[in-house]
């Protein structure tokens, strides 16, 4: 009987749109499926359900973790800056009670700098919705804020496990040059999660995702603004930008998010095993003039996601593991004042992650994991008159060696290469006008453009014996795009680096 | 059991119908942008088409559209049937303009008499909205034959130059004459219309006059002011050389005249004739256009016969010769102020302090320059990067 009452409601949530839970910025994370990451094969990390807050591997410490992260280069899209700059200064915590309740925040202040910035105003400019806003300079733009998240799980009814995600982020940005535009964003993201102990290896879990994203940018005439022109830039596409002469503008960007997400986790011994399917929906409204609004645009995106990974153990020197994982989808966006489409675009995306890991000895452990994609893009900009599609397949394989020296510091090194190649290339540009040619057809250059990938990663865990546990972190990516002069592309270093003290203080 | 099942199914209807609102989830439009050819439909509403040819639509008409949103223009020939068609554009709010002129012969036919010079054209607000999920063939009507005026406003420069701070002294307006005979400027009158939009004040929708604060009028006692054909007159705000307190203004001391407000701390170049002052307000030092949005016409009637009204004034849009509106931002159509059957349109998009000026597009008709003058400010002008005071680059003097 009660098995009725659950089949329709799991079929409600397997159509619901939904997507993976939030992951924390993480820099230690290079591995997908062997090394620190092989305890990582459940929900809570795959899916991104709260409700199994258990399983995550960290540690009961307090920890408070400083990161910078540098990424410059030409090999980028023409609204990519130049140069990215992110530093955080990060606190997290976790502490477990009576074996059932767990709680987990993290609470960071961030500052995100974007040098040489082509005239976007937009943050996320990534999102897909080809409604931009910005100006006719390129500049400097930083984003000063903060991010918390707080997590909170508890088993009740016994084989019941729930819990909840809040996210909360907050930044002000100031671009630093003429007509120096600002924008407040506010970004709230909450999931709830569920999970439902069928026996003590099995369970069943679901959990809904909630996206509340706001962005307000505003362009006002400051002193220096009076003496100078300021040439507004809003798109709708690759193509055809209104280009207007005004000194004020202002716009505010509503982007609401919703996923369900539908898991299966299997673990014992030896094997852990998660699978989970899902899906979701994104919408951006966009209005200009705050004091009397115009409607500037509409678009959504619908997604499907699913999949499964695997860790197994076998003997007491092999570790595996696997990910297998599809994402579906599609976005659209309609003419502010008609129901017309603008553009359509749908992509498909398949990512396959193998790693085999050998512990020699208690000292000794290396591991090889290899991760290849396969994306197939298609997009239609009928408002521009600009067709592409192309196919990219991407394999990454990636050594990594862990040693323990000594007590007092256990290192691990990690060297990668990337290759991405792209086939099936079709792009078709319908009486684009001059702007485009010489601006962003770079963008599709871009994506259709081979490239070779570097990676090398290094850590350290010291013991000091006393104050903590320190780990030490560095991640050099390097991408070589100089096989192919003819798209002027040559190349986009990152820099990661983090430092993290881990102290019991409860 | 099967009321449950009911009540179950119905609530998931009730869940998925409402989310769609609560969400404000939009549907995927099924038209897609640039899919169709856009059609609009010329016809005449003043009887002369069906008068001379038995049939009221426009054929071989040059219709011009320009796009609000990204000022992108067409020039398109209508067809036998009067359509015009208009494959691969955008859908948008687009300005148009449709003359069609008169040969001698069909005004004979219409008249009695061979005359030239006279244009069918549209008046009223010239905008058809077009979209990709409308298959309608749009209408245009001409409605308004009409004897070309021999003076138009040339230019206007407003917004003041740049790099000298809050310096707005050089603006002025220019007068061209594109008839072939010289005309005497004596008395007429310049003036601008009063508004403000953004209280709740505009008049754009009176039958029959413009509302004005600021009355001007050319001095002389009916023949002291000639101007010749392919001349260009300018009136200044201050007829001096601009250039001595902002580098990069002009020289406005040698111009035709000069706006010299004797109630107030003017500037007065003796050298270049004062227009006369018929009505400004008291407050004002000088005369003062808006720096980004206004609109001027060219009047011809007796200052005795304006008629006041509360605390401004009125002129009859059939004394007027020529007018233009400007406007800070090209996309916000709601602030526009003059009448269409004055100006259907218009010009500028314009930013404070940078040396940009309105200029009316020159064309070339039966080998020489005249303006444009289709009483669409919108096509009619172009904006420059520094004002040509009594100079045209085509057109020379």
């Amino acid at each position: 009987m009660k098995y009725r009452f659950y089949i329709p409601l799991i079929t409600a949530l397997l159509i619901t749109p939904f997507c993976n839970g939030q992951d924390i910025y993480n820099p230690y994370n290079h591995f997908k499926t062997i090394f620190e990451s092989g305890t990582k094969a459940n929900p809570y990390y795959l899916s991104g359900n709260p409700a199994y807050l258990r399983y995550d591997g960290r540690d009961e410490l307090l920890s408070t973790q400083g990161m910078f992260n540098n990424t410059t280069g030409d090999f980028k899209n023409f609204f990519d800056p130049g140069t990215e700059r992110n530093y955080d200064l990060a606190f997290s915590g976790k502490k477990i009670l009576d074996s059932t309740q767990i709680f987990k925040g993290y609470f960071a202040i961030q500052k995100l700098e974007r040098i040489s910035w082509n005239w976007l105003a937009v943050k996320n400019y990534n999102s897909g919705s080809p409604f931009m806003l910005g100006d006719s300079t390129t500049g400097d733009t930083r984003y000063n804020g903060i991010f918390m998240n707080a997590q909170y799980s508890a088993r009740i009814f016994n084989r019941l496990l729930t819990g909840f995600s809040i996210s909360y982020y907050v930044d002000e940005g100031l671009k630093e040059i003429a007509p120096r535009p600002t924008s407040d964003h506010r970004d709230i993201d909450v999931t709830a999660g569920f999970g439902y102990l069928l026996n003590n290896n099995l369970s069943l879990g679901f959990s809904l995702r909630v996206l509340d994203l706001n962005e307000k940018i505003s362009y006002e005439e400051d002193e220096e603004a009076v003496y100078s022109e300021t040439i507004l830039l809003k798109f709708r596409g690759y193509d055809l930008p209104q280009i207007i002469s005004k000194k004020t503008e202002s716009r505010i960007s509503y982007h609401n998010g919703y996923y369900g997400n539908f898991d299966i986790f299997y673990h014992d011994e030896n094997i852990s095993a998660s699978v989970f399917a899902g899906g979701g929906f994104e919408q951006i409204t966009l209005k200009d003039n705050i004091t009397n609004p115009d409607p500037e645009g509409y678009w959504r995106k619908t997604s499907f996601t699913g999949g499964l990974q695997v860790s197994y153990t076998f003997g007491r020197q092999w570790n595996t593991g696997a990910i297998y994982k599809f994402t579906r989808e599609e976005s659209w966006a309609k003419h502010p004042l008609y129901e017309v489409l603008l553009d359509d675009q749908n992509n498909n995306l398949h990512e396959i992650v193998l790693g085999l890991q050998y512990t020699a000895s208690e000292k000794l452990s290396m591991g090889l994991e290899v991760a290849s994609s396969l994306s197939n893009v298609n997009y239609d900009d009928y408002y521009s008159g600009v067709f592409y599609k192309n196919e990219n397949f991407t394999i990454a394989p990636l050594l990594g060696i862990s040693y323990v020296w000594s007590d007092f510091i256990k290192t691990h090194v990690a060297l990668g290469y990337t290759n991405s190649s792209n086939n099936n290339i079709e792009v078709l540009d319908n009486n684009t006008s001059l702007f485009y040619e010489v601006t962003r057809s770079v963008d599709i250059r871009y994506l259709i453009t081979d490239y070779t990938g570097k990676n090398l990663y290094l850590k350290a865990e010291i013991n000091p014996g006393f104050l903590g546990l320190i780990n030490i972190y560095i991640a050099y990516r390097e991408i070589d795009a100089t096989e192919n002069p003819a798209h002027k592309f040559h190349d986009r270093t990152e820099i990661q680096t983090a430092i993290e003290l881990k102290i019991k203080a409860y | 059991m099967k009321k449950i099942k009911l009540f179950a199914v119905l609530g998931l209807i009730i869940i998925c119908v409402s989310c769609n609102n609560i969400l404000d989830i939009q549907d995927k439009p099924i038209a897609t942008e640039k899919s169709v050819d856009f059609k609009v439909l010329l016809k005449d509403k003043t009887g002369s088409m069906m008068k001379i040819y038995g049939d009221d639509v426009v054929s071989n008409v040059e219709v011009i559209l320009k796009s609000i949103s990204l000022g992108t223009k067409y020039v398109v020939m209508s067809d036998e049937n009067g359509v015009v068609t208009l494959p691969d554009v955008i859908s948008d709010i687009y300005l148009v303009s449709a003359i069609r002129y008169m040969t001698e012969d069909e005004m004979e036919i219409l008249t009695g008499e061979r005359r030239d010079f006279y244009k069918l054209m549209n008046s009223g607000l010239g905008v058809v909205d077009l979209s990709a999920d409308s298959k309608d063939t749009a209408e245009v009507y001409l409605d308004n034959l009409l004897l070309e005026s021999p003076l138009v406003i040339s230019e206007i420069y407003a917004c003041g130059p740049p790099g000298s701070g809050l310096y707005f002294h050089d603006k002025y307006v220019e007068i061209f004459n594109q008839s072939d005979s010289t005309i005497y400027l004596d008395g007429l009158i310049i003036a601008d219309v009063w508004s403000n939009p953004s209280i709740g004040i505009n008049f754009i929708d009176d039958p029959e006059y413009i509302h004005t604060k600021r009355v001007w009028k050319f001095p002389g006692n009916g023949k002291d002011n000639p101007i010749e054909p392919q001349q260009f007159v300018v009136c200044a705000e201050d007829a001096i050389d601009h250039r001595v307190n902002a580098p990069n203004s002009i020289n406005l001391s040698s111009v035709s005249f000069e706006f010299y407000k004797d109630d107030a701390p003017d500037i007065d170049n003796p050298n270049v004739p004062n227009m006369i002052k018929i009505h400004s307000p008291s407050t004002e030092v000088d005369w003062l256009i808006g720096g980004r949005r206004g609109a001027l016409v060219i009047v011809q009637m007796d200052e005795d016969s304006i008629k006041t009204y509360d605390n401004h004034f009125l002129i009859p849009y059939k004394n007027i010769l020529d007018g233009a509106e400007y406007v800070a931002d090209l996309t916000d159509y709601d602030y526009k102020i003059m009448n269409p059957r004055i100006d259907a349109g218009f010009t500028g998009g314009i930013s404070f302090y940078t040396g940009k000026s309105m200029e009316r597009i020159p064309v070339l008709r039966n080998g020489k320059y005249i303006l444009k003058d289709d009483d669409n400010s919108s096509l009619d002008f172009k904006v420059i990067d520094h004002p040509t005071p009594e100079f045209h680059y085509e057109i020379g003097n």
